[in-house]
Protein backbone atom coordinates (compact mmCIF):
# COMPACT_ATOMS: atom_id res chain seq x y z
CA UNK A 1 0.00 0.00 0.00
CA UNK A 2 2.71 2.02 0.53
CA UNK A 3 4.61 1.31 -2.11
CA UNK A 4 1.53 1.76 -3.99
CA UNK A 5 0.81 5.63 -2.78
CA UNK A 6 4.78 6.28 -3.29
CA UNK A 7 3.86 5.62 -7.20
CA UNK A 8 0.85 7.80 -6.87
CA UNK A 9 2.58 11.04 -5.61
CA UNK A 10 5.84 10.34 -8.40
CA UNK A 11 2.94 9.97 -11.06
CA UNK A 12 1.18 13.15 -10.12
CA UNK A 13 3.30 15.78 -11.16
CA UNK A 14 3.80 14.31 -14.38
CA UNK A 15 -0.03 13.57 -14.88
CA UNK A 16 -1.22 16.76 -13.54
CA UNK A 17 -0.66 19.16 -16.43
CA UNK A 18 -2.57 16.96 -18.93
CA UNK A 19 -5.35 16.72 -16.11
CA UNK A 20 -5.96 20.29 -15.93
CA UNK A 21 -7.54 20.21 -19.20
CA UNK A 22 -9.65 17.72 -21.21
CA UNK A 23 -7.75 17.63 -24.30
CA UNK A 24 -10.11 17.81 -27.43
CA UNK A 25 -10.85 14.34 -29.11
CA UNK A 26 -12.65 14.73 -32.76
CA UNK A 27 -12.92 11.05 -32.58
CA UNK A 28 -11.63 11.29 -36.40
CA UNK A 29 -9.74 8.12 -37.75
CA UNK A 30 -6.23 9.06 -40.21
CA UNK A 31 -8.07 7.68 -43.75
CA UNK A 32 -5.68 4.50 -45.14
CA UNK A 33 -3.64 5.92 -48.07
CA UNK A 34 -1.85 3.13 -50.79
CA UNK A 35 0.55 5.46 -52.61
CA UNK A 36 1.71 3.54 -55.40
CA UNK A 37 4.72 5.80 -57.40
CA UNK A 38 6.46 4.38 -60.57
CA UNK A 39 9.32 5.92 -62.41
CA UNK A 40 11.89 4.68 -64.26
CA UNK A 41 14.39 6.40 -61.98
CA UNK A 42 14.34 4.72 -58.99
CA UNK A 43 16.45 7.59 -57.15
CA UNK A 44 13.55 10.13 -57.73
CA UNK A 45 10.87 7.69 -57.44
CA UNK A 46 11.64 6.71 -53.84
CA UNK A 47 12.49 10.42 -53.14
CA UNK A 48 8.72 11.15 -54.30
CA UNK A 49 7.28 8.68 -52.88
CA UNK A 50 8.71 9.02 -49.47
CA UNK A 51 8.35 13.50 -49.60
CA UNK A 52 4.33 12.72 -50.29
CA UNK A 53 3.89 9.65 -47.98
CA UNK A 54 5.51 12.28 -44.93
CA UNK A 55 3.11 15.20 -45.91
CA UNK A 56 0.14 13.40 -45.68
CA UNK A 57 1.31 11.24 -43.00
CA UNK A 58 1.94 14.33 -40.84
CA UNK A 59 -0.91 16.33 -42.00
CA UNK A 60 -2.83 13.28 -39.63
CA UNK A 61 -5.64 12.96 -42.01
CA UNK A 62 -4.25 10.12 -43.66
CA UNK A 63 -2.06 7.45 -42.27
CA UNK A 64 0.17 5.76 -45.39
CA UNK A 65 -0.09 1.93 -45.77
CA UNK A 66 2.85 -0.60 -46.14
CA UNK A 67 3.18 -1.33 -49.72
CA UNK A 68 4.02 -5.21 -48.31
CA UNK A 69 0.44 -5.34 -48.19
CA UNK A 70 -0.71 -4.32 -51.45
CA UNK A 71 -2.00 -7.10 -53.61
CA UNK A 72 -1.10 -5.32 -56.93
CA UNK A 73 1.69 -3.94 -58.66
CA UNK A 74 2.24 -0.25 -59.57
CA UNK A 75 2.52 -1.69 -63.41
CA UNK A 76 -0.85 -4.05 -62.97
CA UNK A 77 -2.63 -0.75 -61.00
CA UNK A 78 -1.66 1.98 -63.81
CA UNK A 79 -3.31 -0.88 -66.48
CA UNK A 80 -6.54 -1.46 -64.45
CA UNK A 81 -7.74 -0.72 -61.07
CA UNK A 82 -9.09 -3.40 -59.43
CA UNK A 83 -11.18 -1.23 -56.41
CA UNK A 84 -12.16 -4.87 -54.80
CA UNK A 85 -8.11 -5.49 -54.51
CA UNK A 86 -7.45 -1.96 -52.83
CA UNK A 87 -10.79 -2.04 -50.20
CA UNK A 88 -9.83 -5.68 -49.56
CA UNK A 89 -6.64 -4.25 -47.33
CA UNK A 90 -8.74 -1.48 -46.16
CA UNK A 91 -7.18 1.02 -48.40
CA UNK A 92 -9.76 4.46 -48.23
CA UNK A 93 -7.48 5.97 -50.54
CA UNK A 94 -5.95 4.63 -53.39
CA UNK A 95 -2.74 7.56 -55.27
CA UNK A 96 -1.43 6.75 -58.71
CA UNK A 97 1.96 8.37 -59.76
CA UNK A 98 3.75 8.04 -62.49
CA UNK A 99 7.29 10.25 -62.77
CA UNK A 100 8.83 10.71 -66.07
CA UNK A 101 11.90 12.47 -66.70
CA UNK A 102 11.82 15.09 -69.47
CA UNK A 103 13.80 17.40 -71.18
CA UNK A 104 11.92 20.25 -69.49
CA UNK A 105 12.30 18.66 -66.54
CA UNK A 106 10.72 16.04 -64.14
CA UNK A 107 6.86 15.58 -65.43
CA UNK A 108 4.07 13.78 -63.25
CA UNK A 109 0.59 11.78 -63.63
CA UNK A 110 -1.25 11.02 -60.72
CA UNK A 111 -4.75 9.87 -60.18
CA UNK A 112 -6.78 9.53 -56.95
CA UNK A 113 -9.31 6.90 -56.30
CA UNK A 114 -12.12 5.91 -54.02
CA UNK A 115 -11.67 2.27 -53.53
CA UNK A 116 -14.93 1.96 -51.17
CA UNK A 117 -17.17 4.45 -54.12
CA UNK A 118 -15.66 2.73 -56.66
CA UNK A 119 -14.18 5.98 -58.09
CA UNK A 120 -11.80 7.82 -59.81
CA UNK A 121 -11.66 11.24 -57.52
CA UNK A 122 -9.50 13.20 -60.10
CA UNK A 123 -6.66 12.92 -62.24
CA UNK A 124 -4.00 15.70 -62.83
CA UNK A 125 -1.09 16.30 -64.79
CA UNK A 126 2.14 18.32 -62.88
CA UNK A 127 5.41 19.40 -64.05
CA UNK A 128 8.25 21.27 -62.51
CA UNK A 129 11.94 21.62 -63.23
CA UNK A 130 14.95 19.24 -62.47
CA UNK A 131 15.85 20.84 -59.17
CA UNK A 132 12.32 21.24 -57.72
CA UNK A 133 11.50 17.63 -57.39
CA UNK A 134 10.36 18.19 -53.53
CA UNK A 135 7.81 20.77 -54.27
CA UNK A 136 6.61 19.03 -57.25
CA UNK A 137 6.24 15.97 -54.74
CA UNK A 138 4.63 18.87 -51.98
CA UNK A 139 2.37 19.80 -55.36
CA UNK A 140 1.09 16.02 -55.80
CA UNK A 141 0.55 16.03 -51.71
CA UNK A 142 -1.79 19.06 -52.55
CA UNK A 143 -3.46 17.21 -54.65
CA UNK A 144 -4.50 14.07 -53.12
CA UNK A 145 -5.50 15.84 -50.34
CA UNK A 146 -7.70 18.27 -51.64
CA UNK A 147 -9.33 15.19 -53.93
CA UNK A 148 -10.12 13.38 -50.69
CA UNK A 149 -10.87 16.11 -48.21
CA UNK A 150 -12.06 19.23 -50.21
CA UNK A 151 -9.26 21.42 -48.70
CA UNK A 152 -6.99 23.09 -50.06
CA UNK A 153 -3.18 21.40 -49.07
CA UNK A 154 -0.73 23.45 -47.35
CA UNK A 155 2.56 21.11 -48.18
CA UNK A 156 4.12 23.34 -50.68
CA UNK A 157 4.33 25.90 -47.70
CA UNK A 158 7.48 27.37 -45.24
CA UNK A 159 8.04 28.22 -41.72
CA UNK A 160 9.91 30.43 -39.87
CA UNK A 161 11.57 30.20 -36.50
CA UNK A 162 14.18 31.62 -33.79
CA UNK A 163 17.12 29.79 -32.84
CA UNK A 164 18.56 31.10 -29.98
CA UNK A 165 22.10 30.64 -29.01
CA UNK A 166 23.59 32.36 -25.67
CA UNK A 167 22.79 36.02 -26.57
CA UNK A 168 22.04 35.45 -29.91
CA UNK A 169 19.28 34.62 -32.04
CA UNK A 170 18.98 33.57 -35.48
CA UNK A 171 15.71 33.39 -38.12
CA UNK A 172 15.71 30.33 -39.44
CA UNK A 173 13.96 29.24 -42.70
CA UNK A 174 12.40 25.59 -43.90
CA UNK A 175 9.72 23.93 -45.85
CA UNK A 176 7.03 22.81 -43.83
CA UNK A 177 8.61 19.20 -43.61
CA UNK A 178 11.58 20.48 -42.14
CA UNK A 179 13.81 20.04 -45.49
CA UNK A 180 15.25 23.00 -46.60
CA UNK A 181 16.70 24.67 -43.35
CA UNK A 182 18.49 27.38 -43.57
CA UNK A 183 19.92 30.24 -41.57
CA UNK A 184 18.41 33.17 -43.67
CA UNK A 185 19.30 36.19 -40.80
CA UNK A 186 21.79 35.49 -37.85
CA UNK A 187 23.14 37.16 -34.53
CA UNK A 188 19.72 38.73 -33.49
CA UNK A 189 20.04 40.75 -29.94
CA UNK A 190 17.00 39.15 -29.13
CA UNK A 191 14.26 38.03 -32.21
CA UNK A 192 10.28 37.96 -31.01
CA UNK A 193 7.28 37.84 -32.71
CA UNK A 194 8.27 37.07 -36.65
CA UNK A 195 5.77 37.43 -38.92
CA UNK A 196 5.52 36.78 -43.09
CA UNK A 197 3.69 39.37 -45.03
CA UNK A 198 1.08 38.09 -47.15
CA UNK A 199 3.71 37.90 -50.48
CA UNK A 200 5.89 35.91 -48.71
CA UNK A 201 8.79 38.29 -49.24
CA UNK A 202 9.33 40.08 -46.09
CA UNK A 203 9.28 39.16 -42.58
CA UNK A 204 8.35 41.97 -39.89
CA UNK A 205 10.14 41.27 -36.23
CA UNK A 206 10.54 42.88 -32.81
CA UNK A 207 14.28 42.86 -32.07
CA UNK A 208 16.41 44.91 -29.55
CA UNK A 209 19.16 47.08 -31.40
CA UNK A 210 21.52 48.87 -27.86
CA UNK A 211 19.01 47.45 -25.54
CA UNK A 212 16.15 49.22 -27.12
CA UNK A 213 13.04 47.02 -28.52
CA UNK A 214 12.35 48.17 -32.66
CA UNK A 215 10.36 47.01 -35.08
CA UNK A 216 11.82 45.80 -38.30
CA UNK A 217 11.21 44.48 -41.76
CA UNK A 218 13.72 41.76 -42.63
CA UNK A 219 13.89 41.03 -46.64
CA UNK A 220 13.87 37.61 -47.15
CA UNK A 221 15.80 37.65 -50.20
CA UNK A 222 18.65 40.21 -50.21
CA UNK A 223 18.99 40.55 -46.09
CA UNK A 224 18.39 43.96 -45.10
CA UNK A 225 16.80 45.55 -42.21
CA UNK A 226 14.50 48.50 -42.13
CA UNK A 227 12.97 49.92 -38.85
CA UNK A 228 9.57 51.51 -39.11
CA UNK A 229 8.67 51.57 -34.91
CA UNK A 230 11.22 52.57 -32.95
CA UNK A 231 9.32 54.65 -30.27
CA UNK A 232 10.18 55.00 -26.24
CA UNK A 233 9.30 51.91 -24.46
CA UNK A 234 7.40 48.88 -26.17
CA UNK A 235 7.80 48.32 -29.50
CA UNK A 236 6.27 44.97 -30.15
CA UNK A 237 4.08 42.36 -31.52
CA UNK A 238 3.82 43.04 -35.15
CA UNK A 239 1.24 41.19 -37.79
CA UNK A 240 0.86 42.16 -41.31
CA UNK A 241 -2.75 42.71 -42.18
CA UNK A 242 -4.23 40.41 -44.46
CA UNK A 243 -3.65 42.79 -47.75
CA UNK A 244 0.40 42.87 -46.45
CA UNK A 245 -0.85 47.19 -46.58
CA UNK A 246 -0.75 47.71 -42.50
CA UNK A 247 1.23 45.85 -39.62
CA UNK A 248 -0.57 46.33 -36.53
CA UNK A 249 1.49 46.46 -33.09
CA UNK A 250 2.24 47.32 -29.54
CA UNK A 251 3.72 50.65 -28.52
CA UNK A 252 3.59 52.60 -25.33
CA UNK A 253 4.97 56.07 -25.63
CA UNK A 254 1.97 57.73 -24.58
CA UNK A 255 2.93 56.15 -21.38
CA UNK A 256 -0.22 53.72 -21.96
CA UNK A 257 0.50 50.43 -24.05
CA UNK A 258 -1.69 49.88 -26.80
CA UNK A 259 -2.39 48.45 -30.23
CA UNK A 260 -1.47 50.70 -33.00
CA UNK A 261 -1.70 50.36 -36.86
CA UNK A 262 1.39 50.96 -39.42
CA UNK A 263 0.35 52.28 -43.03
CA UNK A 264 3.18 51.06 -44.86
CA UNK A 265 3.23 53.03 -47.69
CA UNK A 266 2.53 56.59 -45.52
CA UNK A 267 5.25 55.50 -43.28
CA UNK A 268 2.26 56.26 -40.70
CA UNK A 269 1.33 54.75 -37.21
CA UNK A 270 -2.13 55.43 -36.11
CA UNK A 271 -3.04 54.44 -32.83
CA UNK A 272 -6.28 52.12 -32.18
CA UNK A 273 -7.09 51.38 -28.78
CA UNK A 274 -7.01 53.48 -25.75
CA UNK A 275 -7.83 52.47 -22.42
CA UNK A 276 -4.80 52.38 -19.71
CA UNK A 277 -4.60 48.58 -19.51
CA UNK A 278 -2.07 46.49 -20.93
CA UNK A 279 -3.38 45.67 -24.50
CA UNK A 280 -0.80 44.16 -26.83
CA UNK A 281 -0.56 40.56 -29.00
CA UNK A 282 -2.80 42.39 -32.35
CA UNK A 283 -4.25 39.53 -35.08
CA UNK A 284 -5.93 40.33 -37.78
CA UNK A 285 -9.79 38.61 -38.44
CA UNK A 286 -8.51 37.15 -42.52
CA UNK A 287 -10.92 39.69 -43.96
CA UNK A 288 -9.46 42.50 -42.57
CA UNK A 289 -12.38 43.92 -41.00
CA UNK A 290 -11.53 42.70 -37.25
CA UNK A 291 -8.49 42.62 -34.77
CA UNK A 292 -8.50 40.12 -31.58
CA UNK A 293 -5.92 41.20 -28.88
CA UNK A 294 -5.27 40.39 -25.42
CA UNK A 295 -5.97 42.78 -22.28
CA UNK A 296 -6.08 42.90 -18.92
CA UNK A 297 -8.52 45.41 -18.73
CA UNK A 298 -10.40 43.57 -16.21
CA UNK A 299 -7.54 42.43 -14.20
CA UNK A 300 -6.63 39.74 -15.59
CA UNK A 301 -5.29 38.89 -19.36
CA UNK A 302 -8.57 37.60 -21.46
CA UNK A 303 -9.32 38.02 -25.80
CA UNK A 304 -11.00 40.64 -26.89
CA UNK A 305 -11.98 41.48 -30.44
CA UNK A 306 -13.00 45.00 -32.12
CA UNK A 307 -13.03 46.59 -35.35
CA UNK A 308 -9.97 47.39 -37.22
CA UNK A 309 -10.50 51.43 -36.16
CA UNK A 310 -10.77 50.45 -32.62
CA UNK A 311 -14.66 50.73 -32.17
CA UNK A 312 -17.08 47.74 -31.11
CA UNK A 313 -14.73 45.87 -28.60
CA UNK A 314 -16.16 42.62 -28.09
CA UNK A 315 -14.60 40.07 -24.88
CA UNK A 316 -13.82 36.89 -26.18
CA UNK A 317 -12.41 34.25 -23.76
CA UNK A 318 -14.77 34.39 -20.40
CA UNK A 319 -13.36 30.74 -19.05
CA UNK A 320 -10.07 30.59 -17.26
CA UNK A 321 -8.05 33.91 -15.88
CA UNK A 322 -4.91 33.75 -18.34
CA UNK A 323 -5.86 33.72 -21.85
CA UNK A 324 -2.87 35.21 -24.18
CA UNK A 325 -1.35 35.01 -27.62
CA UNK A 326 -4.21 34.89 -29.94
CA UNK A 327 -3.64 34.18 -33.56
CA UNK A 328 -7.14 34.80 -35.74
CA UNK A 329 -7.24 31.17 -38.01
CA UNK A 330 -7.44 31.69 -41.56
CA UNK A 331 -10.50 30.44 -42.48
CA UNK A 332 -11.89 32.76 -39.84
CA UNK A 333 -13.76 30.96 -37.27
CA UNK A 334 -11.61 30.59 -34.65
CA UNK A 335 -8.90 32.10 -32.32
CA UNK A 336 -5.56 29.93 -31.65
CA UNK A 337 -4.78 31.03 -27.99
CA UNK A 338 -2.98 30.11 -25.21
CA UNK A 339 -4.68 29.33 -21.65
CA UNK A 340 -2.82 29.06 -18.39
CA UNK A 341 -4.90 27.32 -14.95
CA UNK A 342 -3.27 26.30 -12.35
CA UNK A 343 0.16 26.84 -13.94
CA UNK A 344 -0.33 24.48 -16.27
CA UNK A 345 -0.70 25.42 -19.66
CA UNK A 346 -2.62 24.39 -23.24
CA UNK A 347 -3.05 25.25 -26.39
CA UNK A 348 -6.39 26.07 -27.41
CA UNK A 349 -8.79 27.38 -29.92
CA UNK A 350 -12.27 29.29 -29.54
CA UNK A 351 -14.63 30.42 -31.71
CA UNK A 352 -14.86 33.97 -31.83
CA UNK A 353 -18.02 34.36 -30.29
CA UNK A 354 -16.12 32.59 -27.36
CA UNK A 355 -18.10 29.36 -27.39
CA UNK A 356 -16.88 26.19 -27.89
CA UNK A 357 -13.10 25.82 -26.10
CA UNK A 358 -10.70 23.20 -27.37
CA UNK A 359 -7.68 22.13 -25.38
CA UNK A 360 -5.38 20.89 -28.24
CA UNK A 361 -2.00 20.26 -26.44
CA UNK A 362 -0.60 21.13 -22.55
CA UNK A 363 2.60 21.50 -20.80
CA UNK A 364 4.96 23.24 -18.50
CA UNK A 365 5.08 26.20 -21.09
CA UNK A 366 3.42 26.61 -24.52
CA UNK A 367 3.40 29.94 -26.78
CA UNK A 368 3.29 31.07 -30.17
CA UNK A 369 0.60 29.30 -32.06
CA UNK A 370 0.83 29.87 -35.61
CA UNK A 371 -1.60 28.28 -38.44
CA UNK A 372 -0.97 26.75 -41.53
CA UNK A 373 -2.30 28.22 -44.64
CA UNK A 374 -5.50 26.19 -44.84
CA UNK A 375 -6.10 26.43 -41.18
CA UNK A 376 -5.93 22.86 -40.66
CA UNK A 377 -2.81 22.74 -38.42
CA UNK A 378 -0.98 24.49 -36.02
CA UNK A 379 2.39 25.11 -34.93
CA UNK A 380 3.62 26.12 -31.16
CA UNK A 381 6.62 26.43 -28.91
CA UNK A 382 6.36 24.36 -25.85
CA UNK A 383 9.53 24.14 -23.33
CA UNK A 384 10.13 21.77 -21.00
CA UNK A 385 12.73 21.85 -18.24
CA UNK A 386 14.33 24.69 -19.68
CA UNK A 387 14.34 23.61 -23.50
CA UNK A 388 12.02 24.96 -26.33
CA UNK A 389 10.99 22.92 -29.41
CA UNK A 390 8.53 23.99 -32.13
CA UNK A 391 5.80 21.18 -32.26
CA UNK A 392 2.86 20.51 -34.94
CA UNK A 393 -1.08 19.49 -34.27
CA UNK A 394 -3.97 19.39 -36.18
CA UNK A 395 -6.65 21.70 -35.17
CA UNK A 396 -9.28 19.54 -34.91
CA UNK A 397 -7.37 17.37 -32.08
CA UNK A 398 -4.32 15.02 -32.46
CA UNK A 399 -1.03 13.95 -31.13
CA UNK A 400 1.79 16.89 -31.22
CA UNK A 401 4.71 16.01 -33.18
CA UNK A 402 7.99 18.31 -32.97
CA UNK A 403 9.47 19.72 -35.91
CA UNK A 404 12.51 21.04 -34.39
CA UNK A 405 15.33 18.94 -33.11
CA UNK A 406 16.09 18.36 -28.94
CA UNK A 407 19.49 20.03 -29.06
CA UNK A 408 18.53 23.33 -30.23
CA UNK A 409 16.36 26.28 -28.47
CA UNK A 410 13.58 26.77 -31.06
CA UNK A 411 10.81 28.89 -30.81
CA UNK A 412 8.40 31.68 -32.39
CA UNK A 413 7.44 29.47 -35.26
CA UNK A 414 5.41 31.70 -37.87
CA UNK A 415 3.95 29.75 -40.87
CA UNK A 416 3.80 31.54 -44.31
CA UNK A 417 0.64 32.39 -45.53
CA UNK A 418 0.35 30.24 -48.78
CA UNK B 1 22.00 58.29 7.17
CA UNK B 2 21.81 55.42 10.16
CA UNK B 3 20.41 57.89 12.21
CA UNK B 4 17.52 58.77 10.33
CA UNK B 5 17.18 55.27 9.66
CA UNK B 6 17.17 54.66 13.19
CA UNK B 7 14.56 57.37 13.63
CA UNK B 8 12.15 55.72 10.79
CA UNK B 9 12.38 52.25 12.48
CA UNK B 10 11.30 54.00 15.76
CA UNK B 11 8.56 55.74 14.48
CA UNK B 12 7.46 52.88 12.33
CA UNK B 13 7.77 50.74 15.98
CA UNK B 14 5.57 53.38 17.76
CA UNK B 15 3.20 53.52 14.73
CA UNK B 16 3.25 49.35 14.98
CA UNK B 17 2.52 49.99 18.88
CA UNK B 18 -0.29 52.16 18.45
CA UNK B 19 -2.09 50.32 16.13
CA UNK B 20 -1.37 47.32 18.99
CA UNK B 21 -3.40 49.52 21.28
CA UNK B 22 -5.65 51.16 18.84
CA UNK B 23 -8.36 51.22 21.70
CA UNK B 24 -5.98 53.87 23.71
CA UNK B 25 -3.80 55.08 20.53
CA UNK B 26 -4.23 59.06 20.39
CA UNK B 27 -3.91 59.80 16.64
CA UNK B 28 -1.25 62.23 16.92
CA UNK B 29 1.44 59.93 17.80
CA UNK B 30 0.70 57.99 14.20
CA UNK B 31 0.72 61.12 11.93
CA UNK B 32 3.36 62.54 14.03
CA UNK B 33 5.90 61.36 12.07
CA UNK B 34 5.41 62.53 8.24
CA UNK B 35 6.08 66.14 9.92
CA UNK B 36 9.33 65.54 10.03
CA UNK B 37 11.10 64.85 6.52
CA UNK B 38 14.83 66.32 7.11
CA UNK B 39 16.74 65.34 3.74
CA UNK B 40 19.32 68.24 3.90
CA UNK B 41 21.76 66.97 6.27
CA UNK B 42 21.77 63.77 4.65
CA UNK B 43 22.12 64.80 0.58
CA UNK B 44 25.63 65.10 1.32
CA UNK B 45 26.38 61.90 2.17
CA UNK B 46 23.94 59.80 -0.20
CA UNK B 47 25.99 57.40 -2.32
CA UNK B 48 24.19 55.40 -4.58
CA UNK B 49 21.64 52.55 -3.44
CA UNK B 50 23.30 49.30 -4.21
CA UNK B 51 20.08 47.30 -4.26
CA UNK B 52 18.90 47.93 -7.90
CA UNK B 53 16.23 45.18 -7.99
CA UNK B 54 12.50 45.23 -7.04
CA UNK B 55 10.41 42.04 -7.53
CA UNK B 56 7.04 41.76 -8.12
CA UNK B 57 4.45 39.05 -7.95
CA UNK B 58 2.86 37.17 -10.59
CA UNK B 59 0.71 38.78 -13.54
CA UNK B 60 1.56 42.17 -11.37
CA UNK B 61 3.33 45.23 -11.53
CA UNK B 62 2.35 46.67 -8.14
CA UNK B 63 5.49 48.29 -5.60
CA UNK B 64 5.23 46.25 -2.38
CA UNK B 65 6.30 47.82 0.85
CA UNK B 66 10.05 46.52 0.35
CA UNK B 67 9.74 47.90 -2.91
CA UNK B 68 9.48 51.51 -2.18
CA UNK B 69 12.00 51.33 0.44
CA UNK B 70 14.16 50.81 -2.00
CA UNK B 71 13.04 52.91 -4.40
CA UNK B 72 12.90 56.08 -2.15
CA UNK B 73 17.14 55.20 -1.70
CA UNK B 74 17.18 55.76 -5.19
CA UNK B 75 14.80 59.04 -4.83
CA UNK B 76 17.09 60.69 -2.82
CA UNK B 77 20.25 59.37 -4.01
CA UNK B 78 18.69 60.75 -7.86
CA UNK B 79 17.86 63.97 -6.14
CA UNK B 80 21.10 64.81 -5.20
CA UNK B 81 22.75 64.71 -8.41
CA UNK B 82 21.67 64.59 -12.08
CA UNK B 83 22.59 61.11 -12.73
CA UNK B 84 20.46 59.34 -15.61
CA UNK B 85 19.02 56.02 -15.20
CA UNK B 86 17.11 53.07 -16.82
CA UNK B 87 14.73 50.96 -15.30
CA UNK B 88 14.13 47.43 -17.17
CA UNK B 89 11.09 45.40 -16.46
CA UNK B 90 11.38 41.40 -16.68
CA UNK B 91 9.09 38.25 -16.16
CA UNK B 92 9.38 34.74 -15.35
CA UNK B 93 8.97 32.57 -18.12
CA UNK B 94 5.80 31.59 -17.07
CA UNK B 95 2.82 32.58 -19.55
CA UNK B 96 3.02 34.52 -22.64
CA UNK B 97 5.90 36.02 -23.82
CA UNK B 98 4.09 38.65 -26.04
CA UNK B 99 2.00 39.70 -22.70
CA UNK B 100 5.08 39.48 -20.28
CA UNK B 101 6.63 42.12 -23.15
CA UNK B 102 3.87 44.17 -21.89
CA UNK B 103 3.87 43.44 -18.09
CA UNK B 104 7.47 44.18 -18.15
CA UNK B 105 6.96 47.30 -19.32
CA UNK B 106 4.57 48.27 -16.84
CA UNK B 107 6.48 47.05 -14.25
CA UNK B 108 9.58 49.61 -15.37
CA UNK B 109 6.89 52.62 -15.96
CA UNK B 110 5.44 51.83 -12.04
CA UNK B 111 8.95 52.37 -10.75
CA UNK B 112 9.62 55.32 -13.09
CA UNK B 113 6.07 56.77 -11.85
CA UNK B 114 7.33 55.82 -8.35
CA UNK B 115 10.59 58.05 -8.76
CA UNK B 116 8.36 60.71 -10.65
CA UNK B 117 5.95 61.15 -7.74
CA UNK B 118 9.24 61.62 -5.31
CA UNK B 119 10.58 63.74 -7.16
CA UNK B 120 12.68 62.81 -9.96
CA UNK B 121 12.20 64.10 -13.13
CA UNK B 122 10.90 61.94 -16.11
CA UNK B 123 13.24 62.90 -18.43
CA UNK B 124 16.17 61.27 -16.58
CA UNK B 125 14.61 58.16 -16.36
CA UNK B 126 14.49 55.60 -19.38
CA UNK B 127 12.43 52.17 -19.50
CA UNK B 128 12.87 49.38 -21.12
CA UNK B 129 11.26 45.87 -21.42
CA UNK B 130 13.14 42.38 -21.91
CA UNK B 131 9.58 40.51 -20.74
CA UNK B 132 11.22 37.03 -19.97
CA UNK B 133 13.72 37.23 -22.36
CA UNK B 134 16.49 38.04 -20.24
CA UNK B 135 16.34 35.90 -16.45
CA UNK B 136 18.64 36.14 -14.04
CA UNK B 137 18.01 32.61 -12.86
CA UNK B 138 17.11 29.86 -15.11
CA UNK B 139 15.63 27.42 -13.38
CA UNK B 140 12.11 26.38 -12.44
CA UNK B 141 10.66 26.70 -8.61
CA UNK B 142 9.27 29.57 -6.89
CA UNK B 143 12.35 31.06 -5.77
CA UNK B 144 13.62 31.23 -9.21
CA UNK B 145 10.86 32.77 -10.37
CA UNK B 146 10.68 35.07 -8.00
CA UNK B 147 13.78 36.54 -8.97
CA UNK B 148 13.08 36.49 -12.44
CA UNK B 149 9.79 38.83 -11.81
CA UNK B 150 11.61 42.56 -11.20
CA UNK B 151 12.64 45.60 -12.43
CA UNK B 152 16.16 46.52 -12.27
CA UNK B 153 17.36 49.74 -11.98
CA UNK B 154 21.13 50.78 -14.35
Amino acid sequence: MRRLLLVCCLLLPILSHAAEFEIYQSGYKPLQLALLVKSASANEQALVANVVRNDLDSSQSFKAMNPLSFLDTPEQTWAKVEYDDWRIIGADTLALVDLTDTAAGWHAEVQVHDPFRNKLLSTVRLDAPHDAIRQLAHSISNHIYQSVLGIPGYFNSHVLYVRKHGEYSDLIYMDQDMANQQVVGSNFTLLLSPDWSPDGQVVALNTYVGNRPRLEFFNLRDGSRTAFGNFKGLNSTPEFSPDGRYVAATLSYTGDINIYIYDIKADHWQRITRDTAIDTTPTWSPDGKQIAFVSNRTGDPQIYRMNADGSDVTRVTTIGNYNTSPVWSPLGDRIAFVTKKDWAYALATVRVDGSDIRYLATGQQIESPTWSPNGQMLMYAAGESGIRRVYRIPAWGGTPEAVTPPNIDASDPAWSRH
Amino acid sequence: MNSHRSIKFAVVAMAAAGLLFAGCAKKEVVSEPAAKPTTAPVQKTVSKPSTISVYFAFDKSNLDSASQAVLDAWATWLNSNSTHVTVEGNCDQRGSREYNLALGQRRADSVRDYLVSHGVSASRIDTVSFGEEKPVCTGSGEACWAQNRRADIR
